[in-house]
C-alpha cells in the first residue's frame, strides 16, 4: 500500500511529524512508551510530584533547627503514602479500562502478548515511581547533614519502599484485569488485610525468634523475601495477563511451573537454617493464591493450547496439571498441597505435629479452598464450562466465611471457651472447624473427620464434572497425532457443554 | 437458504486461482448462552473483492465479523483467512487482517501521532520504518496537520479516519470493517468511502458492514444478506435489487382525470394501484421484464389515459432486503429461525 498511498497524497511533507518521534527507544516495550507519554502528562503525577517536593522541602524548614530526626515521621510518612498509596492506585483501572475504551481488541491484534501489555502498564508506573523517588533523594542527603540521621538506613528504608510500591503496582495491576469494580475493591482489601497479617507474622517470626541481627540466617531470609516479593510480583502480573489473554494463549503453564518451582525452593529453603515455620507459612499462602487462581480459570483444550504436550506420553501427563483450566488445576492444588504436607512432615517437629489442632488445621483450609467448588459444581455446573468464575468463588467463600463466622461468635458467646461441640457439628463446614480449634479449643477427630469428608467431597464432585473435559483433550491429542485437527474444529462443539442446554 | 447451500456459496464475480480464498467460512456456528448468534453461516471471499455484510442489528454481523478478524471463537465451523485457519493459528491470520470496530475507543493524553507511533511498534515496526509507515498512514487519512492533536479531541470523522489509519499500519491484505460509516455525517461518509474505494483499488480484499445499504451497492461487489445468523442471500447490488419481489414500480403522471388511474388499475392485469399523487399515481406491475412494463404502457395509451409521465422507480437495496425477509417469513420462516 505504501507506494500508493505517498502518490495519492502529494501535500504531504518530506519531513514528517513522524520522524521526530524519537522520545524513547526501540528497544523499549510499546505498552511502556505508551504509558509513559500518558501518564506524564495526567494531572495525578503532576501534582504528586509537586506536593511530594513541597513536603520535602517543608521537612527541611523544619529540620532546620532540631535536625532531620525530628521531622523523620512526617518525611516517610509523605514517601509512603506517595509511593504505597497513590502511585499503586494508578493501576487499579490499567487493563480494564483497555476493555472500557473498547481498545484491548486493538491492542491484542498487534504483536503484544497478554504478558507485554500487563507488564508495560506496570513497568509505566513504577518508571514514574521511580522517578518520584528519585526527586527525593537530595532530600535525603539533606537530611543527613542536618544531622541525627543514618544515611544508609534512610536509603535501605527507601529500597524497601521500592520493592513495595512494585509489588501494590502489581497488586492493582493484576487485578484491573477483573471488569467488576467491586470485586477488585473487594480483592485489594482482601489483599490488604491479608498483607497486614503476613506483615505482622514476618515481623513477629524475624524479631522473636531471630534476635541474631545480621547472621547468615537474616540473610538468607531477606534474600527470600526480595524473591518472594519478585514472584509475587510476576504472578499477579501474570494473572492479570491470563484474564485478558485470548483462550488460544496459554498463560496457565509457565504460572503453574514457576510457582511449582517456586514452592520446591521454599521447601528446601530449611536445610540451610532458615525457620521453617516461616518457609512452611509463606508457602502455604503462595499455594491457596496459586490454588484459588488454578481452581477457577476456564478451561481450553483448544488444538493450539494442545499442540506443545502432545509429543511424549510425559507431556500429555503433564498437561493434565498445566493446560488452562480448573480441571487441571484442580490436579494441580492437590499436588501442592501434597508437597506442603511432605513439607510439613520433613521440617517440622513431629512431635509437635502429633497434636489434633495441627492436623485439623492443616486438613480444613485445604478442605476451606475447594469447599465453594462443591457449590459450583452443584448448583452453577455449567457455568464453569464456559468462563471464569473467580467471582462467583470469591462471593461463595465470603459467604461460608460469614456463616462460620457467625456460628462461632454465637457458640462462643453460648458456651464460652468452653464450646458445646454440638453447634458445630451442625455446620461441619471447614472454615468452622477451624474455628472451633482456635476459639474454642475443640481438637476432637470429629472436627479432622468432617473436614477430610468435605475435602473428599469437594474433589470428587469436581474430578467426576471434568470428565468430559479430559476425554476432549484426549480425543484433541489423537487429533493432532493422526493431523485431522481441522475436521475437530469444524464438527465438534467447542464448548464441551454447549451453552445453549443451559 | 438451507445449510447445504450455504456451504458450497462462492462470492459472485470471484476469479478463483490457485491462491486459496482471502476469508473462508465454512459451517460456522456460535452462541451466547441460548442466543444462536451465528447458525451455520458459509461464504467465501476472493482476494480483491469488496464485499458488503448487510443485516439489522443482532443478525449476526459483528461476530461473524469478530471470530474473522480472531477477536472471538467460533463453537463450531471453519474459518480461514488467506487460507489460516483462525483458530489454530491467530497469531499468522492478525498479521493479514486490518480490523476496524463500529466503536472507536480514544485514549486521554494522547496525540494522534503518537496513537499511531504505538500501534506501529506494537506491529513490530523499528526506527525509520515505523516513521515512514506512520508518515503514510497520516498522509492517507489526511491527518497529517492533525498529528499533534490530541485523538479525544477529534470530530467522529476524524476518529474513523485515524482509526482506519490504524489498522492500515501493517499494511493488511484483508481489511475487516464494522460500520465505519455509522454515526459520521455525509461529507465523513464520502471522504471515507473514497478511501476504501482506493484500498479497494489497489487490490485490497475489503470485508465490510453497514447500514446504509445505498453506500455498500456503489462499493461492494457482493453483498452478503445476514439474519437471525444465517446468510439469506447473496449477490451483485444489481441482481439483489431485482431478485426479490420480482415487481415493477411505476409513476404515472396524467394531464387530465387522475383518478381514472385508480379506476384502470382495477381491471387492467398484473397492474396494482398503490397510492395517487398530485398529477397521478404509482402503480405496481407484476414483472420486471421490460416487455411486460411496455405492454401496460401501450394499454394505458389505447384506453385514452393521457399519460404524460411514466417511468420506471429504481429500487433501492433496503427495498429488497426487507422484501427479501418478508418472502422468508412468508414461506414459513423456513430458514431463518
Amino acid at each position: 500500500m505504501s507506494e500508493a498511498v505517498t502518490t495519492l497524497t502529494p501535500q504531504v511533507p518530506e519531513v514528517s511529524p513522524a520522524a521526530h518521534l524519537v522520545d524513547f527507544s526501540d528497544k523499549l516495550s510499546p505498552m511502556l512508551v505508551k504509558e509513559l507519554r500518558q501518564g506524564m502528562r495526567t494531572n495525578l503525577f503532576t501534582v504528586a510530584f509537586i506536593l511530594l517536593q513541597a513536603f520535602m522541602i517543608l521537612c527541611m524548614l523544619f529540620g532546620m533547627n532540631g535536625g532531620g530526626s525530628e521531622t523523620s515521621g512526617f518525611f516517610w510518612f509523605f514517601v509512603i503514602v506517595a509511593m504505597l498509596v497513590v502511585q499503586p492506585i494508578r493501576g487499579f483501572g490499567a487493563l480494564s479500562s483497555e476493555y472500557s475504551l473498547n481498545t484491548m481488541d486493538l491492542i491484542q491484534l498487534t504483536r503484544l502478548g497478554a504478558w507485554r501489555i500487563a507488564f508495560g502498564k506496570w513497568a509505566a508506573i513504577v518508571a514514574q515511581s521511580m522517578l518520584l523517588l528519585t526527586g527525593i533523594l537530595p532530600y535525603v542527603v539533606m537530611r543527613y547533614f542536618q544531622g541525627g540521621i543514618d544515611l544508609f538506613k534512610d536509603l535501605e528504608g527507601i529500597l524497601y519502599v521500592m520493592l513495595g510500591t512494585c509489588l501494590l503496582t502489581a497488586v492493582t495491576v493484576g487485578f484491573s484485569s477483573f471488569k467488576s469494580v467491586i470485586l477488585r475493591v473487594a480483592l485489594l482489601i482482601g489483599a490488604g488485610i491479608g498483607a497486614m497479617i503476613v506483615g505482622v507474622f514476618v515481623v513477629e517470626t524475624k524479631f522473636n525468634r531471630y534476635s541474631g541481627v545480621g547472621s547468615g540466617i537474616q540473610f538468607w531470609e531477606t534474600v527470600g523475601a526480595v524473591i518472594a516479593v519478585i514472584y509475587a510480583t510476576y504472578y499477579l502480573l501474570d494473572l492479570g495477563a491470563g484474564r485478558i489473554a485470548p483462550e488460544s494463549a496459554n498463560h496457565s503453564s509457565r504460572k503453574r511451573i514457576i510457582s511449582l518451582i517456586f514452592i520446591v525452593v521454599m521447601l528446601l529453603l530449611p536445610f540451610i537454617g532458615v525457620n521453617s515455620e516461616f518457609v512452611i507459612a509463606l508457602t502455604a499462602i503462595v499455594i491457596l493464591l496459586v490454588g484459588i487462581d488454578s481452581i477457577t480459570e476456564s478451561p481450553s483444550v483448544l488444538p493450539g493450547v494442545l499442540r506443545p504436550f502432545s509429543k511424549l506420553f510425559l507431556t500429555r501427563m503433564a498437561a493434565g496439571f498445566l493446560t488452562p483450566g480448573w480441571h487441571t488445576g484442580l490436579r494441580y492444588f492437590v499436588l501442592c498441597s501434597v508437597l506442603l504436607i511432605v513439607g510439613i512432615f520433613v521440617h517440622i517437629d513431629t512431635s509437635n505435629f502429633d497434636d489434633m489442632e495441627s492436623w485439623i488445621m492443616t486438613v480444613s483450609a485445604i478442605a476451606a479452598v475447594t469447599f465453594p467448588l462443591l457449590i459450583i459444581h452443584l448448583f452453577f455446573y455449567p457455568v464453569t464450562y464456559s468462563q471464569f468464575y473467580f467471582g462467583l468463588y470469591v462471593l461463595i467463600q465470603v459467604c461460608v466465611f460469614a456463616v462460620a463466622f457467625f456460628v462461632s461468635i454465637v457458640a462462643s458467646e453460648l458456651f464460652g471457651r468452653s464450646l458445646n461441640p454440638l453447634l458445630y457439628m451442625c455446620f461441619p463446614i471447614p472454615f468452622v472447624n477451624m474455628f472451633s480449634v482456635t476459639w474454642g479449643n475443640n481438637e476432637e477427630p470429629y472436627f479432622l473427620i468432617a473436614s477430610l469428608v468435605f475435602l473428599f467431597f469437594s474433589l470428587l464432585v469436581p474430578a467426576i464434572r471434568s470428565g468430559p473435559i479430559f476425554k476432549r483433550m484426549r480425543e484433541t491429542f489423537v487429533g493432532i497425532r493422526d493431523g485431522n485437527v481441522e475436521d475437530i474444529i469444524e464438527q465438534t462443539e467447542r464448548q464441551i457443554i454447549p451453552e445453549s442446554t443451559k | 437458504m438451507s445449510e447445504e447451500e450455504n456451504a458450497t456459496f462462492p462470492a459472485e464475480g470471484a476469479v478463483n486461482g490457485d491462491k486459496p480464498p482471502a476469508i473462508e467460512v465454512r459451517n460456522l456456528f456460535r452462541s451466547f448462552g441460548a442466543l444462536k448468534a451465528v447458525d451455520g453461516v458459509s461464504f467465501s471471499v476472493d482476494a480483491g473483492q469488496v464485499v458488503g455484510f448487510v443485516g439489522a442489528n443482532g443478525a449476526g454481523k459483528t461476530t461473524t465479523m469478530r471470530i474473522i478478524a480472531t477477536l472471538d471463537y467460533p463453537n463450531r465451523g471453519i474459518v480461514k483467512v488467506g487460507g489460516i485457519d483462525v483458530v489454530q493459528y491467530p497469531a499468522k491470520v492478525r498479521s493479514k487482517i486490518g480490523w476496524m470496530p463500529d466503536h472507536f475507543g480514544t485514549y486521554s493524553n494522547m496525540t494522534v501521532i503518537e496513537y499511531l507511533d504505538f500501534f506501529a511498534r506494537a506491529l513490530g515496526y523499528k526506527g525509520q520504518e515505523r516513521a515512514e509507515r506512520v508518515q503514510d498512514v497520516m498522509g492517507f487519512t489526511d491527518l497529517t496537520s492533525l498529528g499533534d492533536r490530541l485523538i479525544n479531541k477529534l470530530s467522529k470523522g476524524m476518529g474513523q479516519r485515524l482509526c482506519l489509519g490504524r489498522a492500515l499500519i501493517h499494511d493488511p491484505e484483508v481489511l475487516i470493517l464494522d460500520e465505519p460509516a455509522a454515526g459520521l455525517d455525509p461529507k465523513a461518509r464520502v471522504e471515507l468511502k473514497h478511501l476504501i474505494r482506493i484500498l479497494a483499488d489497489e487490490g485490497k480484499t475489503v470485508f465490510i458492514s453497514s447500514h446504509i445499504l445505498s453506500e455498500l451497492g456503489e462499493m461492494c461487489d457482493t453483498l452478503l444478506f445476514i439474519n437471525n445468523g444465517q446468510i439469506i442471500k447473496h449477490g451483485t447490488a444489481e441482481s439483489l435489487k431485482h431478485s426479490a419481489g420480482g415487481i415493477t414500480v411505476v409513476n404515472v403522471n396524467l394531464a387530465a382525470d387522475i383518478e381514472k388511474l385508480e379506476e384502470w388499475a382495477t381491471m387492467a392485469p398484473n397492474v396494482t394501484f398503490k397510492e395517487a399523487t398530485k398529477q397521478g399515481g404509482r402503480i405496481e406491475i407484476d414483472s420486471i421484464e421490460r416487455d411486460v412494463v411496455a405492454t401496460v404502457l401501450k394499454r394505458m395509451i389505447n384506453d385514452d389515459l393521457q399519460v404524460t409521465e411514466f417511468h420506471r422507480e429504481e429500487r433501492k437495496l433496503e427495498d429488497a432486503f426487507i422484501e427479501i425477509l418478508g418472502e422468508i417469513e412468508a414461506a414459513g420462516g423456513t430458514t431463518v429461525k
